[in-house]
This record gives C-alpha cells, sequence and structure tokens, in this order.
C-alpha cells in the first residue's frame, strides 16, 4: 500500500532505528586510552548538547509535571476504571453518617472557649447563647512549707454536668489559704464560705465547676483557678437550660 | 464540457476527482469508513459515576477522630467554613472567606500538586509562629509573716495578652501547612512559597514543606482561631461533594 502515511511511517521507523543503534554504538568500543578516548570523542562530539538538552528537558518535564504516567485504576471485583481511591460503595455513607450523628450529643450542650473566655450553649449547629466568661489563670502555686504545688488550668476535654445547686456553698479548697498566706484551718465549718460562687452551680467533677462570681468586671479575663466564672444573667441561663448529664465540652 | 478558470487553470486533475493523489483518497476512505465502524460498534460505555470513595474515606476519618479524645479541624472549601470538632461535637464554625492553593510555575508552565492529601488525616499540627505562654509561679510559705503574698494580678484580656500575627500557620507532620491570613491582609504577600520552591522540588532538594493550602479569614476569626488552638491539633479536609 502506497501513500503519504506509508511513507511518512517508514520514515519515522527509519530514524527510530537510527536513533536506537546511537547509544549501542556509542559504547560498542569502550574507549580504553587517550587516544581512543579522543577519537571517540572526535566522533561523537555532536551528541553533546543534545544529551544536555534531553536532561534538561526531563528535569523540567519532572518540575513541571509535563510527563505523567498515565495510571488508570481498575476495581478487582466490577473490573470498571475507578480512580485511585476506587469507586466506593454508596450504601457505606449513609451507616458512617448516622454513626456520627450518633456520637453529637442530644439536647443542649456547653462549649467553653477557655483561651478566648467565651462560653457557648448550643444545640446542633446553633448557638442559642454566647457568653463572655472567666478560665483558669495558668498560675502555679507552690506551698514551699509542704511543697505541694498546684496548677490552675482550667482542664480541657469532655464533661458532664453531675450536679445542680442553688445558692451553692463553697467549701474552700487548701489552695484558697495558701494562697492568702495562711495554713489550712483544720476544721471544716472554717472552710465554708457563702455568696462567692454566685446564685448557681453546675458541677462538673473533679472540683470543677461552672458558677458565678463577685467580680464581673473580671469577667473576660483568665482569673480563676480552674472553674469557669460566668455573670449574672447567662449562669441562670445556662442553668436552666442544662440538665444532669449535659455534655460540656472545653477547649 | 466545463470549462476551468482562473486558479485552476492549467492544473491536473487526474480521473476528474480532487487534487488529491489516488492513494491518499484510499487512505482517507478507509480511515473514514474505520471511524464510523468504531462509532457504530456496540454500545458507547456507561458513563461513570462519581466517585463517593473519597466521601467514605472522609466519614471513616471523621468517626475516628470523634472516637478520639482529640481536638481537631474539619475544613470543608465547599461550604467556605472551618469547623473545630471534638468527640462527635460542633464547638467552633469559623466561615472561610477563600480558600486557595499556589500553583507552582516553572519554565511558566504550572506544576499541579498531588492532591492525595485530601482525604487523609493530617496529625501533630503546630502553630507558626507559637503562641506566647502566659504561665507565672508564686510560692508561698503559709504562716510565715516574711513570707510574701501573691498580689492580686489581673491579667490582660485575652485579645492583648495573646495578640495574633496577620499571616499565621499551622505545620502538619505529613508537610501540608495550612496558613490562615486575616481578610484586613490578604492581598498583600504572605508565607506563599515561591517559584524556587518548585524547582528546587523538581531537581529533588527541598528543604520546604509541601503543600500549602490558605484560607483568608475575618480578622477576629483568624486571630481567634490563633488562639483558641491546643497543640497537637488535626485536620481533616472534606471532599468536594
Amino acid at each position: 500500500m502506497n501513500g503519504p502515511g506509508t511513507a511518512f511511517l517508514a520514515c519515522l521507523a527509519s530514524w527510530r532505528d537510527r536513533i536506537a543503534r546511537i547509544p549501542t554504538a556509542m559504547v560498542a568500543k569502550v574507549p580504553r586510552n587517550r587516544r581512543e578516548w579522543a577519537a571517540w570523542a572526535r566522533r561523537w562530539w555532536w551528541a553533546a548538547p543534545g544529551v544536555t538538552l534531553a536532561a534538561a528537558v526531563v528535569v523540567l518535564a519532572r518540575g513541571t509535571g509535563v510527563v505523567e504516567v498515565p495510571w488508570s485504576w481498575i476495581d478487582v471485583r466490577t473490573g470498571v476504571e475507578t480512580g485511585p481511591g476506587g469507586r466506593g460503595d454508596p450504601s457505606e455513607l449513609e451507616p458512617l453518617a448516622r454513626a456520627l450523628r450518633d456520637m453529637a450529643p442530644r439536647g443542649p450542650y456547653i462549649v467553653v472557649d477557655q483561651t478566648n473566655n467565651r462560653l457557648y450553649l448550643k444545640e446542633g449547629d446553633r448557638v442559642l447563647r454566647e457568653a463572655v466568661c472567666s478560665a483558669g489563670s495558668g498560675m502555679v502555686l507552690r506551698d514551699s512549707e509542704k511543697g505541694r504545688v498546684w496548677v490552675f488550668d482550667t482542664p480541657r476535654g469532655v464533661f458532664r454536668v453531675q450536679k445542680k445547686a442553688r445558692n451553692p456553698v463553697w467549701k474552700k479548697p487548701d489552695w484558697a489559704f495558701i494562697e492568702e498566706g495562711k495554713r489550712p484551718p483544720a476544721r471544716a465549718s472554717d472552710r465554708i464560705e457563702f455568696g462567692t460562687l454566685g446564685e448557681y452551680a453546675l458541677y462538673l467533677g473533679d472540683g470543677y465547676m461552672i458558677h458565678g462570681t463577685l467580680y464581673e468586671r473580671l469577667l473576660g479575663r483568665s482569673v480563676t483557678h480552674g472553674c469557669i466564672r460566668l455573670g449574672k444573667e447567662d449562669l441562670r441561663a445556662v442553668h436552666d437550660a442544662a440538665e444532669i448529664g449535659t455534655e460540656v465540652y472545653i477547649f | 464540457m466545463i470549462e476551468r478558470r482562473g486558479r485552476d487553470r492549467g492544473r491536473a486533475r487526474p480521473g476528474g476527482r480532487g487534487a488529491w493523489s489516488a492513494p491518499a483518497g484510499r487512505w482517507f476512505r478507509v480511515a473514514g469508513v474505520l471511524a464510523c465502524a468504531v462509532a457504530c460498534a456496540g454500545e458507547s460505555p456507561p458513563a461513570p459515576s462519581p466517585s463517593v470513595a473519597p466521601r467514605v474515606e472522609f466519614l471513616r476519618s471523621l468517626l475516628e477522630l470523634a472516637r478520639s479524645d482529640v481536638l481537631h479541624l474539619v475544613l470543608d472549601p465547599d461550604r467556605r467554613r472551618i469547623e473545630l470538632r471534638l468527640r462527635g461535637a460542633l464547638l467552633r464554625v469559623h466561615p472561610v472567606i477563600a480558600v486557595t492553593r499556589p500553583a507552582r510555575r516553572i519554565a511558566f508552565l504550572r506544576r499541579e500538586d498531588d492532591l492525595s492529601w485530601v482525604t487523609g488525616v493530617h496529625e501533630h499540627g503546630r502553630l507558626e509562629p507559637g503562641r506566647p505562654s502566659d504561665r507565672y509561679e508564686v510560692e508561698v510559705r503559709p504562716g510565715d509573716p516574711d513570707s510574701p503574698v501573691p498580689e492580686a494580678r489581673v491579667p490582660l484580656p485575652p485579645e492583648e495578652a495573646i495578640p495574633a500575627p496577620p499571616t499565621w500557620l499551622i505545620q502538619f507532620d505529613d508537610g501540608l501547612d495550612l496558613e490562615v491570613v486575616s481578610a484586613s491582609v490578604a492581598g498583600e504577600d504572605t508565607l506563599a512559597p515561591g517559584w524556587w520552591e518548585g524547582l528546587l522540588q523538581a531537581v529533588g532538594h527541598s528543604r520546604f514543606h509541601g503543600t500549602r493550602l490558605r484560607l483568608v479569614l475575618d480578622d477576629e476569626d483568624a486571630a481567634a482561631l490563633y488562639r483558641s488552638l491546643s497543640p497537637d491539633i488535626r485536620l481533616l479536609i472534606a471532599p468536594p461533594d
């Protein structure tokens, strides 16, 4: 069959064969001495620019992503071409989404951003109330007499409201006396203080709670010993919305 | 007989057919027949349905994170938001004004980054620059009148105590950098890598981190996010819907 296509293909094949023979010819007779190396260089000097150019093209092509291996990914079960991760099973989506929904808190929950001193009362994606609060100061208190150390951080994590109280009574812990330069009293009744915690308190466990304050002007600053302080109105709203078991997320 | 005029005059027209030679005409006919045969042969393959694999993988990773006690960020470029989550609960949502990633150019050509990171969990995020620590220490000897009692210290509000830089990064172990830019400086130069980074990577020598995503957030959101991120944060990027 004659024609321009045949001629073109034959021409291509001819040049392909010639080019393919070049590397073989270049190393067919390995130069062994200086004279042979000089002869080799005289014969092949014209290849140097080509080799340099080819190397530059390879580096640039690799860098620019022009050269790509045309991968295709086949699902071994169906034989259908898919993406690298496979096509996936749509029926898997719903159980995963349901499992995620089940993990989300039901009903109102409390979120505390302790660095920014903000408390959010939320339900689902909605913010029901945003309040300015105060969180732990980060102070380290050392009792040089007994060697005890307290770190006044608000803990991060998930807590639950364990108890709700109206007009809570504060049983002052040892650090509250040490901080004032006093020795903790022996009698428990000497530790009782009324009104310090405000109108309500939500107990989170380990001595941490959300409570009120006598110093509302300090709200928004990190001044507490680890508890969360709220203003009067916000505390009432949070107290009314929260139930025993309500999740409190502190970050 | 038709008289030929103008430019056609004097040209050979073998067989009264066109300007192509007979073999070339045969080639074109054969090619045409083959093209028709290919076009008509059987049904065209069904269009592949969109892959749900990235979404499944994303939900799996999200569920795994929700079952852990680790605070994590979920970036959803489609919905233009970044969420802070813990144990399945949505803690904060920050609207994102723009999500971009730099496309490197080498020799005037664009180099596309590998997108395999999209569904993975990026771990051990570190803030760059780091936040200053405001921890301070007080030592008291109770009952000793000579021991100083700590004075009531009124700390600065967080906005002043921890000023957020206009541009900051979360660097993850796998090489992903998340660059957060306040909207007020979004038009200015950022920490985005220059073309030289791509060139260095092309020759296999890069001291830079890999893909850098750039989020433009409202100034207050960017600052609040900077202050509130805990160490060792994780990131998950939602695939396109």
